[in-house]
């Protein structure tokens, strides 16, 4: 345990030292900053579609032991199974059993922060079930067996050189770097997969609690694949996904483009509703006709209701994931992705803290400056640095004090101040040349 | 009553020799805590030592308290947040005094006349908003308004009042993680340079101490000063 500082300051130093990367990082998420306030001042109402959006996570989360029951109910009544799953462990376990019903071999993927949070992937590969991402940032971050360094854009920190080289080796022909050529070489690859892939896994952006209807943004269409060609459709989400009505969840996928990527709307917004389904035969309901057959709902908590019973804590959840909080942040732009564990920035930490637990959130939640341009962006207003503040009061009860902090507070309860200088000489500045 | 604060007492003293010198070119009569003056507790805050920090407090607040003094000014933005914000936020402690920050005395002394402002060439400068003045406590006009007497034009930075960057020093990251600190005050820097301008002025003794260490390691020719050090500097004609 007391390795955790020296450990992850040599990382902050290593990622410091490789430049290309940093700025890479730097522009693209300044350029996501120009493009959402830009985006910002076309939206008419702007206001009033915050303070909405406001409104719906708070009440969401203040009843959201409510609104889960609500979710099993109505997805249930439109043929889908639900299943609530306590722990990753749980949650991976559960995927990989209809996996094996299904005598799966291949899954297709559209990109989830949360299987990135149980490490789904990994689990079903250990299981010999090949899994292949479709989001392209996603697919590369896969192949080239890197870490995401954004919630919505993976790969940000790679440069073009490296995406092309990736594609040439994978193509087994030459890919320039202009990037449509790129795209056009990971269409290729991906579209057997879609059709060939026994299941397919999605995360959501917003759950309606009562249609029971999952709502999926994307802006390559990749989710739309994966959610409907396949016979089976997984959707694995965070319990606090959930919003009250069906209107309610679709103004935050409202919302949630213009500060993700800075885009008025999305290519998709995609809403299912329970497995495809005809009655053109009699009026007779039949399961499953050109989309799939099976619909699985699996809710995640892992951490998440002890995080909703907690008074500091219980605001994250109201997040939405969009990354407009790590876009403006000082040290994202400089560190990227190894600004937290799993969850990056400093709302990650306080996401981390809850799913993986002290000892990993440690580094990256001392790593923050406090200096509040992430409350400034995000849309929710939420008080990240007084929840950061509050996380590393939890840390330092837990004994996580970083060993130069310890060395401030001995110093400051021995001198009275934190370098450890003599009382006395706190002073000595008025002796000189005051006229 | 000047509340000195650590970083200056210690670290950046020519703002506390500026501070003085202004208040005695202005008359003001005042006294600091000397010696007996200790730690606000600002950075065991940030650090997230909230028990320690109390003992500290309620320590600072009596001292204060038994001088019958009603206001206290400080030259550094850390402490300033951590009287008129802090203590209520975290430890539910109302100081008995009014606080503040050297730039709002400043603005204060040159509206009412205290000091005669001489003839200048005019000047051209930058600001910088330290995270704990301007985003956290909103106060953006009053250094702008001082640098503004003085003869001065200031040039924005792309960032600046509530966008402003932060410089890299603060949340306890100077001590754990000192390269990322330099790291960012090197973007800041970066920024300031933008605007052509040669002076950088600011109003926090950690931002000038950051700022002005990572512009020397890294030759930035830039001049990283606290808004007191300008002010005098421009009184006795040497800037
Ligand atoms: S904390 Fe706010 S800005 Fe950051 S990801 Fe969540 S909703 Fe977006």
């Amino acid at each position: 345990m007391k390795d955790w500082y020296e450990i992850y300051k040599n990382t902050i130093i290593e990622t410091l030292s490789k430049e290309e990367i940093t700025k890479t990082i730097k522009k693209a998420a300044q350029k996501i900053t120009e493009n959402k306030d830009n985006a910002l001042k076309q939206i008419k109402n702007v206001e009033e579609l915050l303070k909405r959006v406001r409104e719906i996570r708070q009440n969401a989360i203040d009843q959201l032991e409510t609104f889960i029951k609500e979710v099993k109910e109505s997805i249930e009544a439109v043929g889908g199974t639900f299943y609530l799953a306590k722990t990753a462990e749980e949650a991976n376990k559960k995927v990989l059993e209809i996996c094996e019903e299904h005598e799966a071999k291949l899954v297709v993927k559209s990109k989830s922060m949360t299987t990135e949070e149980i490490s789904l992937n990994e689990y079903l590969e250990k299981h010999n079930i090949e899994v292949i991402e479709t989001d392209l940032g996603e697919f590369i971050i896969q192949q080239l067996e890197e870490k995401p360094s954004h919630f919505v854009a993976p790969a940000i920190h790679i440069p073009r050189e490296k995406i092309s080289k990736l594609f040439s080796k994978l193509t087994g022909e030459k890919i320039s770097q202009e990037i449509t050529e790129i795209t056009l070489a990971a269409r290729k690859l991906l579209r057997e997969k879609f059709i060939k892939a026994d299941i397919g896994i999605s995360g959501a952006n917003a759950i309606a609690a009562d249609t029971g209807t999952i709502l999926l943004v994307t802006n390559e269409g990749n989710g739309r694949f994966v959610t409907n060609a396949p016979p089976v459709h997984i959707c694995i989400a965070g319990i606090e996904k959930i919003n009250p009505t069906i209107e309610d969840a679709f103004i935050i996928t409202r919302i949630l483009p213009i500060y993700a990527t800075g885009q008025t709307m999305t290519s998709y917004i995609s809403l299912i509703t329970g497995p495809s389904r005809t009655a053109d035969i009699e009026f007779t309901t039949t399961i499953g006709v050109h989309g799939p057959k099976e619909l699985h709902l699996i809710l995640l908590d892992n951490g998440r209701t002890n995080m909703l019973k907690d008074p500091d804590f219980k605001e994250t959840l109201q997040c939405i994931r969009c990354g407009s909080c790590l876009n403006v942040c000082p040290v994202y732009q400089r560190i990227g992705g190894t600004y937290g564990y799993k969850y990056i920035g400093a709302i990650g930490t306080i996401y981390t803290a809850f799913t993986h637990g002290m000892e990993k959130t440690a580094g990256p939640a001392y790593t923050c400056t406090l200096c509040a341009k992430c409350a400034q962006a995000c849309p929710l207003e939420l008080n990240i640095p007084k929840m950061v503040t509050k996380l590393r009061s939890r840390l330092q009860k837990a004994g996580y004090t970083a060993p130069p902090h310890q060395k401030v507070l001995t110093n400051i309860l021995n001198t009275g101040n934190p370098f450890g200088e003599p009382e006395q000489t706190r002073t000595t500045w008025m002796k000189c040349d005051l006229q | 009553m000047y509340w000195v604060g650590c970083m200056a007492s210690y670290r950046v003293k020519e703002i506390a020799k500026s501070t003085v010198k202004i208040l005695k070119h202005a008359q003001i009569s005042f006294e600091t805590l000397g010696s007996n003056e200790t730690c606000c507790g600002s950075v065991l805050i940030r650090y997230g030592m909230l028990e320690e920090v109390e003992k500290l407090a309620k320590q600072t607040i009596t001292t204060i308290e038994n001088k019958n003094i009603n206001t206290v000014a400080t030259s550094c933005a850390g402490c300033y947040r951590t009287f008129a914000k802090d203590y209520y936020e975290y430890l539910d402690i109302k100081p008995p005094f009014t606080v503040l920050h050297t730039s709002q005395l400043l603005a204060d002394i040159i509206n009412n006349g205290k000091i005669s402002v001489p003839d200048l060439a005019p000047l051209t400068v930058t600001y910088h908003d330290p995270c704990h003045l301007g985003r956290h406590m909103g106060i953006f006009e009053e250094p702008r308004q001082v640098i503004k007497a003085f003869n001065t034009k200031i040039i924005e930075m792309k960032n600046s009042y509530m966008n402003s960057n932060c410089c890299g020093a603060g949340g306890g990251l100077m001590s754990t993680y000192r390269e990322l600190t330099a790291a960012i005050a090197e973007d800041r820097l970066r920024e300031a340079l933008e605007t052509k301008t040669r002076y950088l002025i600011t109003t926090c003794p950690f931002c000038v101490y950051n700022m002005r260490k990572t512009a020397e390691t890294l030759n930035i020719p830039i001049q990283v000063m606290d808004l007191t050090e300008f002010v005098i500097k421009r009184i006795e004609g040497k800037l």
